[in-house]
């Protein structure tokens, strides 16, 4: 199992599931945006500063912060 | 009457849209969060006449944000008779999740899907006739921006009314429904995300890469080195273009409104015998006051004009990704960088815009921050006294008064970060829109319209107090007044002599433009009346005109002095004249300046952040930026020119002891959220 952390632009991956008692709001904003299990995704680049990361999903690009995505834990 | 809502996700275009239909003036922008509020227009057509109300972007019914609330609270009001759901046909996966939503409740809806001459360009190709059967409710396929789209969607509306039949509620499968409370939010997400990825793949063949242009700008935009001086380039490029245009149109109003309303004005009363005291008020005092004004029409015109094209350009939101670390330092989201932004033009918008951020105290905080970023009308007051005071490097000086604004900023986040706000900061979703062509029709439509608003405003307000003050002045009143809060003033430099600028400040608590009409209709009225000449409106309406072409024709030589003031006579005699008020100190001006960037935000900023946050903490900002522009003005004239050593500490405590004080009342009264 991966999390978002350890990808490096370019990298693909999908999603395999939610980390227990993560913050159910930001769970629910995620899974509204298109995030759901088994959605791939693709890391396009992080800040210029480093974080935030954009990731490209569903055809649009979202950004967010590394370690508040820590939860959605993946596969590569 | 029948009540249309447009909804839909964030920057889909349904301001766009809904300015087409009612033929309205909401403000669209290229990134997620333009519309915060609840705006209501009017459709009139011969096929439908209908209340249109535009909502704030939402990506589901769950809210996070201010705007959001509002959106999902309306929608779930039973209010909305139909609903326009709007989509952005180049993004239809993730916009679909909001019409499966709207779809399970059950309501009469037409499905818009929006930006379609993007998608055609991107070769998108959407089996129209399928995709409706598929998703089982009505679609049309248009584009706000060709004009034939408002007589699709309406005519497609009122076919829609005459038939009965709603759209299906569409059931939720009781397995997910009878889910445990932990895995049931995932697993209806994911089924509608599967019944959507299955129309998806029906109906609509994917185009080429959407965001291959938009990654081509971001290499330079977003690029490590590039990026931050970049960002500082576009900065001081809307500010250089601002200035120059607008300085080709300067004289012109300066003398068609010179023209009308201080000589011809004063010509026509004289003529219908009118005593000299009203001639006076009414012409040098009103007069003169929109005539200093109206010079400062273009620029206004300008600032909005190369704002509303880098917003709507898709950088605002580039912006907030690059900045979100540098803004978390302060705890807030990169998202609140957008308002900073949009307060370079005015505080009203900036702090209207902060609703989109999730946290209460990011929006507290955001609130405490805007004003310090010089807006369009205090622009105005730097250019005439550092075209006064600083002719040779204007530009630096008005320069050093937006950084100072900025450090100002980030100071006070810092500070209340440190002190008053320790939790943990919200977290950063943010969506990134691709880069559109900047609509410079849109954009000129849009400064038009802020435009008017902003006459309107300065009219109301600067009209009646120059009167009022006119009446004051001639009665004898003002010096006096003057003179009794000189105690006040004097340690920044404004003498008891000098009434006209405490005065000026005076006005400027109810728009900072007006600070300088008002100081000009009261030097000009003391003056000595020049010989009156001959006067003939359409001669100087056309050596007005010639001025457009002249300054033309100069563009490339004007650069030392771009807005050409100083040129005519009445500009070199009311420089004298302030000159002559400020003791011909440069010093003096600039803590002025520094007063003006500081002191009390207007009375629309003020209203507009007390229905956002209260009075009281709007009282507390006022308060807090108020005395910090007191402290520092003084502290920086003392130290240049009046040397008085008791002054300096007595700034030097007072600034600390506010500090204190609103520091210790945010973290006692718990109204920081
Ligand atoms: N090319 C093209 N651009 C469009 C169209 N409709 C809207 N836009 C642009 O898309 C951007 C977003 O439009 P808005 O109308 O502000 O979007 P909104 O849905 O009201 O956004 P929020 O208020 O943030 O929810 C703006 O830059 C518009 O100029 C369209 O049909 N075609
Ligand atoms: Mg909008």
């Amino acid at each position: 199992m991966n999390r978002i952390i350890s990808l490096n632009p370019g990298d693909k991956a999908v999603v395999e599931r939610y980390a227990q008692g993560m913050d159910k709001a930001y769970k629910l904003k995620l899974l509204a945006l298109g995030l759901t299990k088994g959605t791939e995704f693709t890391l396009i680049k992080t800040s210029p500063f480093g974080d935030p990361i954009e990731i490209e999903l569903r055809g649009y690009r979202l950004s967010l912060r590394r370690h508040e995505a820590e939860g959605v834990l993946c596969s590569q | 009457m029948l009540t249309i809502a447009v909804t839909g996700n964030p920057n889909c275009g349904k301001s766009a849209l809904f300015n087409l239909l009612t033929d309205g003036r909401q403000k669209v922008g290229n990134w997620p969060g333009v519309t915060v509020d609840k705006k209501i227009g009017e459709i009139k057509h011969k096929n439908l006449k209908a209340k249109l109300v535009d909502l704030p972007g939402i990506y589901a019914l769950d809210a996070w944000s201010e705007d959001e609330r509002i959106s999902r609270d309306y929608l779930l009001s039973g209010e909305p008779e139909f609903l326009l759901n709007i989509l952005d046909s180049t993004n239809l996966e993730r916009n679909l999740y909001l019409t499966t939503i709207l779809q399970e409740m059950g309501v009469k809806m037409l499905v818009v899907l929006n930006m379609i001459d993007i998608a055609e360009k991107n070769l998108i190709n959407i089996n129209l006739e399928q995709f409706e059967k598929e998703l089982g409710s009505p679609v049309v396929a248009v584009s706000a921006l060709r004009s034939g789209s408002k007589d699709i969607i309406i005519n497609k509306i009122a076919e829609l009314l005459k038939t009965e039949n709603k759209t299906q509620p569409l059931p939720v499968p009781s397995e997910i429904e009878n889910a445990n409370e932990e895995s049931k939010d995932e697993l209806l997400a994911e089924w509608r995300y599967k019944r959507i990825e299955n129309i998806m793949a029906k109906t609509v063949k994917k185009g080429i890469p959407a965001y291959a242009e938009s990654d081509k700008i971001d290499k330079i935009v977003m690029n490590k080195f590039l990026g931050i001086p970049l960002f500082l380039l576009v900065m001081y490029l809307l500010f250089w273009l601002t200035i120059h245009v607008s300085g080709v149109f300067i004289d012109f109003f300066d003398i068609a409104f010179g023209a009308i309303f201080v000589d011809g004005v004063r010509y026509v009363l004289t003529n219908i015998n009118t005593p000299e005291v009203i001639v006076s008020i009414l012409a040098d005092g009103v007069g003169a006051g929109i005539q200093t004004l109206s010079t400062f029409l273009p620029i206004t015109f300008s600032l909005f004009f190369f704002i509303g094209l880098l917003e709507s350009s898709g950088y605002m939101a580039r912006a907030a990704f690059v900045m979100d670390k540098v803004m978390r330092t302060m705890g807030l989201p990169g998202k609140a960088f957008i308002p900073m932004l949009i307060g370079f033009g005015c505080s009203v918008p900036a702090i209207m815009a902060t609703r989109n951020l999730e946290n209460k105290r990011d929006r507290i905080l955001s609130v405490f921050m805007v004003p310090f970023m010089s807006c369009g009308a205090r622009l105005p007051v730097y250019i005439l006294f550092t075209a006064a005071f600083f002719p040779s490097n204007a530009q630096n000086v008005i320069f050093a008064l937006y950084v100072i604004g900025i450090v100002l900023a980030v100071a006070t986040g810092l500070l209340l970060k440190g002190t008053v706000y320790k939790g943990s900061l919200a977290p950063f979703i943010m969506e990134l829109p691709q880069y559109h062509t900047p609509q410079i029709k849109g954009a000129a439509i849009n400064a038009m319209f802020r435009l008017k608003a902003f006459i309107k405003k300065s009219g109301r307000i600067l009209i009646p107090i120059i009167a009022i003050l006119g009446m004051l002045n001639s009665a004898g009143v003002l010096p006096m007044v003057g003179k009794s809060i000189a105690p006040v003033f004097s340690p920044i430099g404004v003498s008891e002599e000098n009434w006209q600028a405490s005065v000026g400040l005076f006005s400027g608590l109810f728009a900072k433009e007006s600070i300088i009409g008002t100081m000009n209709s009261l030097y000009s009225q003391d003056a000595e009346k020049k010989e009156d000449e001959k006067f003939s409106l359409f001669e100087k309406l056309g050596e007005a005109f010639v001025s457009i072409a002249d300054n033309v024709k100069s563009l490339g030589t004007k650069i030392k002095n771009p807005l050409g003031f100083e040129s005519s006579e009445e500009d070199a005699y009311l420089f004298d004249n302030m000159r002559k008020a400020f003791n011909n100190s440069s010093a003096t001006a600039f803590a002025f300046l520094l007063f003006v960037l500081l002191y009390v935000p207007c009375i629309s900023a003020v209203a507009v952040a007390a229905r956002e946050v209260g009075w009281v903490l709007v009282f507390l900002q006022s308060l807090y930026s108020t005395v910090l522009g007191w402290c520092l003005a003084v502290i920086f004239y003392q130290l240049v020119e009046g040397h008085s050593a008791a002054s300096i500490v007595a700034a030097a405590l007072i600034l600390p002891a506010t500090i204190f004080g609103v520091v210790f009342y945010a973290r006692k009264s718990g109204r920081f959220g």
